[in-house]
């Protein structure tokens, strides 16, 4: 039982974190209907932006690198969304959809090797927030990951209530539902879609930046919770923002019951990323609408 | 309404093209297999890309469909045959059909699952299905050998000369692009760009959509399994590094600096960025970042591709000149 | 205006591409006939870029290159100026074919040294073994390297049975009877796991669990929470890289170990970018170090470390120790054959005795000394007692120098093991 509580903590601890990192990517779905294949590499990016905030200025606290990093991060998003996804919604471009996934999974090829030249292969790790461990009741868990996890809890609800009760939330919801009567009443689509891109950029930046003193930083390290965020969105229900955010803490809580109870103990760890595939898969066959999903109109 | 005779030349200076690239193509083997044996090597492999940046092409920029599983159907191609050869001994030239039935059973299967749906979700889910097979590959070390490579025995047995596989690789290649070429004009062909322009009216007009969708999506995956198999007995070993997501990534870069509407424009994009990912070997990281760049600029400023549209400005090949061919055709007729 | 652009900007995009392709580039030029006479070849090989550990394998070019240029400051060998061509491997094992037929057809090296992964090795060595090239491999640990008993085919790193000796000497040593083992999806994590565990049981104990997981798993932490509920006497990290890494942060904040009850042996905890990521969480930790411990430098090592750090600014591991190494014994054997005939050469590296930094390498079995009896299949042109010690931090942020050996006793600086309190 105590097992099972200790394994049902870490679940949600990571779910948290990445409820907020396949947030940035259902904000960028909803509004802009474009699935945004460079998210692994703006969550790396963030990483990387706070490992080098800290390594420049020493004095800097590690929390505020973190917020500074999303900011860098989003203010990339933000310049890659004009040049290359604004054509789009100007309807500059044959076939969008196609285009927009081609686009950024060039992004993401580009981000990568780029990282890669300058960064160089050896692991980094951004100072700590906050050394030690904390007891639980009789669950260990450590502070930085409670740490990221209050802190992602934290910017969950600050969203939320920005989405559900700002004027800004409410264009953001008036664009993803229609586009055209939201530009009727006087929002500026194109604004909004920008102001989406490098928010959800920006959301996996702080998310990378949160583990990174936990898991620590190379080039390569965005296919494995990328790949994580497609599968959270899909379960949430493509687009559904309370949907993604339940889909990753189930995420969470499968990965870890699973390798902790996978009859095989021997290949447990190698079959992590498995079960939350698994589960995907079977979600898109059998309720492509997602298990939290609203019906697409 | 185009004349006749103003049509005839251009028609001729394209045959003269592709003979010349023909007797090219079949002449240099025998001067690299003196002078330098690696090039040979790389060309061969120039030509494995190239049949899969042109069959990706066809899928993604005729059919409208986005797989990221194209290189895992290849490995699919491959794997089944090492395997069958490494338990039940059949020989390469029995297992290279059966990995090409697996992989287009394997297409028929997920065709028949997603082909329904948007074509984001078939991107989504064959990313998983990729990782899911290599992570499958890797973990079970003791069928599959895992990260140290399952071996195969070589296509043409104990002879050390690369010619043999040289021309089987550049046939395999012909070959798949006649084949690929006759049915992208085919009917095959028009109901598929008509679905991928607009499903609905193709569908309103009589055009069983999910039928043209799902047969270019098992073709592909087969034209990728067969390459898969004949490239693994050729290497003579496998591993799940080959189907890794940058690697896809990289024939997409190939199909699209090619251009992704013209069968023959992806398959020479290929041969080129795999050649000059070899020349460019010294740059290390660099290399991988032009080519980033250049995929994303290419996309955005040059939708058809950057030799789509030499190939059309110098011999009058590439989509939109068979389209201008095709609507003359039909007006002359 | 736009259409023009469009024609314009593919035009300027491949004539970069061509113009790029057409500077002349080391590796591609074909080796003119004067050329030739002028210089000898040695061919090098390792992964340079991912998937590769392209980490280890840039520092093994960067060494072998610093010998090489000395060589050339000494006057070179047999009155000619040594060059080395080094191959990526990326890791894989089809390139490494690919970039071995290269350097022997294209490049007409003589000899070859270098190689990290033990996959690539296997086929690597079937390249040069085809066309009769000697090899030194300088890192890879299958014991089917050697064990091929093939003719060109020498080893200065250790064989996966013989590290695996050392370490269960060690293990039995110290009385520990539970041992849980997390090792790398690799040949190297599977081929290890197999020997020690055979190993071990030959000292009686068989309490051993091994789990596998890939070296980029991100969080280890569920399979740790089940080891907790039955702490094994030590945890071992056979994984490789950032993978340790995360594992010995993740094993420390469940309080698993290093403990009191349960000790910690980390992969890769000698390379400099430890502390970084393991932060105090790296204390007493155990780790494996081939090559000579800092309290048995030679005057050798010294100098070597020192040039490599003045030349690259980083402290190099002991896989560049072992390439530099190896590129010495391939100049000493074409020296001591006086040619460079590959026949030649394999005969002089069968008789070869040099001191370098790794102190004294020699290759006890070959042709004059067939295998016969007992001996393993594998010490066939293998360096029979290459440098493995068991090392332990003892401190927090403790420089590698300062790390204690604590195996074998006979070179120990300190005790079998300290744990915490």
């Amino acid at each position: 039982m105590q097992y099972f509580l200790s394994l049902c903590a870490t679940g949600l601890v990571m779910g948290v974190i990445y409820a907020l990192m396949a947030l940035g990517l259902t904000l960028i779905f909803s509004i802009l209907k474009v699935v945004n294949f460079a998210h692994g590499e703006f969550y790396m990016l963030g990483g990387y932006a706070s490992y080098f905030l800290l390594s420049t200025f020493t004095g800097l606290h590690p929390l505020l690198a973190v917020f500074i990093s999303g900011l860098i991060v989003g203010a990339i998003g933000l310049v890659f969304e004009l040049i290359f996804l604004r054509p789009i919604h100007k309807g500059q471009i044959e076939r969008p959809s196609e285009y927009a996934v081609l686009v950024t999974v060039g992004l993401s090829l580009f981000l990568m090797n780029l990282s890669l030249a300058i960064a160089g292969p050896i692991p980094r790790r951004p100072a700590s927030f906050l050394a030690g461990t904390v007891q639980l009741g009789t669950v260990n868990i450590s502070a930085e990951r409670l740490i990221a996890g209050v802190c992602s809890l934290i910017l969950l609800g600050l969203l939320l209530l920005i989405i559900n009760k700002t004027w800004i939330g409410k264009a953001l919801r008036a664009v993803s539902q229609d586009k055209d009567a939201a530009s009727i009443v006087g929002i500026n689509p194109l604004a909004i879609n920008t102001i989406a891109f490098a928010v959800g950029a920006g959301l996996a930046a702080i998310a990378g930046a949160l583990l990174a003193p936990i898991f620590s930083v190379t080039p390569d390290i965005g296919a494995t919770p990328s790949i994580r965020s497609y599968i959270i969105i899909v379960l949430g229900g493509m687009g559904s923002i309370p949907g993604s955010i339940l889909g990753a803490i189930l995420i969470g809580l499968v990965e870890s019951l699973g390798t902790g109870y996978f009859p095989d103990p021997t290949r447990a760890l190698n079959y992590k990323m498995v079960y939350g595939l698994v589960i995907f898969a079977i979600v898109l066959l059998f309720r492509p609408r997602g298990l939290f999903g609203r019906k697409e109109t | 309404m185009t004349p006749t005779f103003a049509r005839a030349p251009r028609v001729r200076i394209e045959w003269l093209v592709i003979s010349i690239t023909l007797v090219v193509a079949i002449a240099i083997p025998f001067y690299l297999e003196k002078v330098s044996l690696y090039w040979l090597h790389v060309l061969i492999i120039a030509y494995f890309y190239a049949i899969l940046a042109s069959s990706w092409s066809l899928l993604a920029g005729v059919a409208g469909q986005f797989s990221f599983g194209h290189m895992a159907f290849m490995a699919i191609g491959g794997y089944t045959s090492g395997l069958l050869g490494k338990y039940f001994g059949l020989p390469p030239l029995l297992g290279i059909p059966a990995g090409t039935l697996v992989a287009g059973l394997t297409g028929l299967a997920i065709g028949v699952l997603c082909l329904r749906f948007k074509a984001s979700y078939l991107a989504l889910f064959t990313i998983a299905f990729s990782e899911i097979l290599r992570i499958l590959i890797r973990g079970e070390y003791g069928i599959t050998r895992g990260d140290q490579g399952l071996h195969l025995e070589m296509l043409f047995g104990a002879t050390t000369s690369k010619l043999p596989y040289y021309f089987t690789m550049l046939a395999l290649l012909v070959f798949s692009l006649l084949f690929m070429y006759w049915l992208v004009n085919s009917r095959v062909g028009l109901f598929l760009r008509a679905i991928r322009e607009d499903e609905e009216a193709a569908s309103a007009r009589g055009v069983d959509v999910v039928r043209y969708k799902l047969m270019a999506f098992v073709i592909t995956s087969m034209i990728a399994g067969l390459a898969g198999g004949f490239f693994a007995h050729y290497i003579g070993i496998l591993t799940p590094n080959t189907f890794v997501l940058p690697q896809m990534g990289l024939v997409i870069a190939m199909a699209i600096i090619g251009g992704v509407e013209s069968l023959v424009a992806a398959a020479i994009g290929g041969i080129i960025i795999q050649v000059s990912l070899e020349v460019l070997r010294d740059f290390d990281a660099w290399r991988l970042v032009i080519f980033g760049a250049l995929l994303v600029i290419t996309l955005r400023f040059a939708r058809n591709g950057l030799i789509a549209p030499l190939l059309e400005r110098l011999f009058g090949l590439g989509p939109r000149a068979e389209k201008r061919k095709k609507e003359s055709d039909s007006h002359g007729v | 205006m736009l259409r023009k652009l469009r024609f314009v900007f593919p035009m300027l995009a491949i004539l970069a591409m061509v113009l790029a392709a057409c500077q002349p580039k080391p590796p591609a030029v074909e080796p003119t006939q004067v050329a030739e006479a002028d210089v000898i070849r040695i061919g090098g090989f390792g992964p340079l870029s991912a998937p590769g550990a392209y980490r280890s394998g840039i520092e093994m070019q960067q060494a072998a290159k610093m010998a090489v240029d000395e060589i050339n400051l000494n006057g070179g060998v047999l009155g000619k100026n040594v060059e080395l061509i080094f191959g990526d491997t990326e890791g894989l094992p089809e390139r490494g074919t690919a970039v071995t037929e290269r350097l022997i057809t294209q490049n007409k090296v003589v000899g070859l040294i270098g190689e990290y992964h033990s996959g690539v090795a296997l086929t690597e060595m079937e390249v040069a073994h085809k066309y009769g090239i000697p090899v030194v491999f300088s890192e890879p640990w299958s014991d089917d390297v050697t064990g091929s008993g093939y003719p060109e085919i020498f080893r200065i790193s250790p064989s996966i049975d013989y590290y695996s000796s050392i370490a269960s000497k060690y293990y039995a040593a110290t009385g520990w009877k539970k041992f849980v083992f997390i090792q790398e999806d690799t040949d190297y994590g599977h081929s290890s796991a197999e020997s020690i565990t055979k190993q071990l049981a030959g000292y009686g104990i068989t309490d051993v669990e091994t789990i596998f997981a890939d070296p980029a798993t991100e969080d280890f932490t569920p399979t740790l929470q089940r080891i907790m509920q039955n702490p094994p006497d030590v945890l071992v990290s056979g994984v490789t890289g950032m993978g340790t890494y995360r594992m010995v942060r993740q094993a420390c904040d469940l309080g698993l170990a290093p403990t009191a009850k349960t000790a910690l042996y980390a992969a890769d905890a000698q390379l400099p970018e430890y502390w970084e990521n393991v932060g105090d969480c790296g204390q007493y930790a155990l780790f494996t170090y081939v090559g000579l411990p800092p309290s048995l430098y030679n005057d050798k090592t010294r100098a070597f470390l020192d040039n490599f750090e003045k030349l690259y600014e980083v402290r190099p591991g002991a896989h560049a120790m072992e390439a530099y190494d190896s590129v010495y014994l391939m100049v000493e054997a074409i020296r001591a054959a006086g040619s460079t005939e590959p026949a030649a050469i394999i005969a002089a590296l069968e008789s070869i005795q040099y001191d370098g930094v790794l102190g004294k390498i020699w290759f006890e079995y070959g042709s004059k000394n067939p295998i016969s009896g007992d001996v393993p299949k594998w010490m066939w042109h293998q360096f029979p007692t290459p440098s493995v010690y068991i090392m332990q931090y003892t401190e927090i942020n403790q420089p590698f120098e300062e790390s204690v050996v604590v195996f074998p006793r006979e070179v120990s600086t300190g005790p079998l093991y300290t744990g915490p309190k």
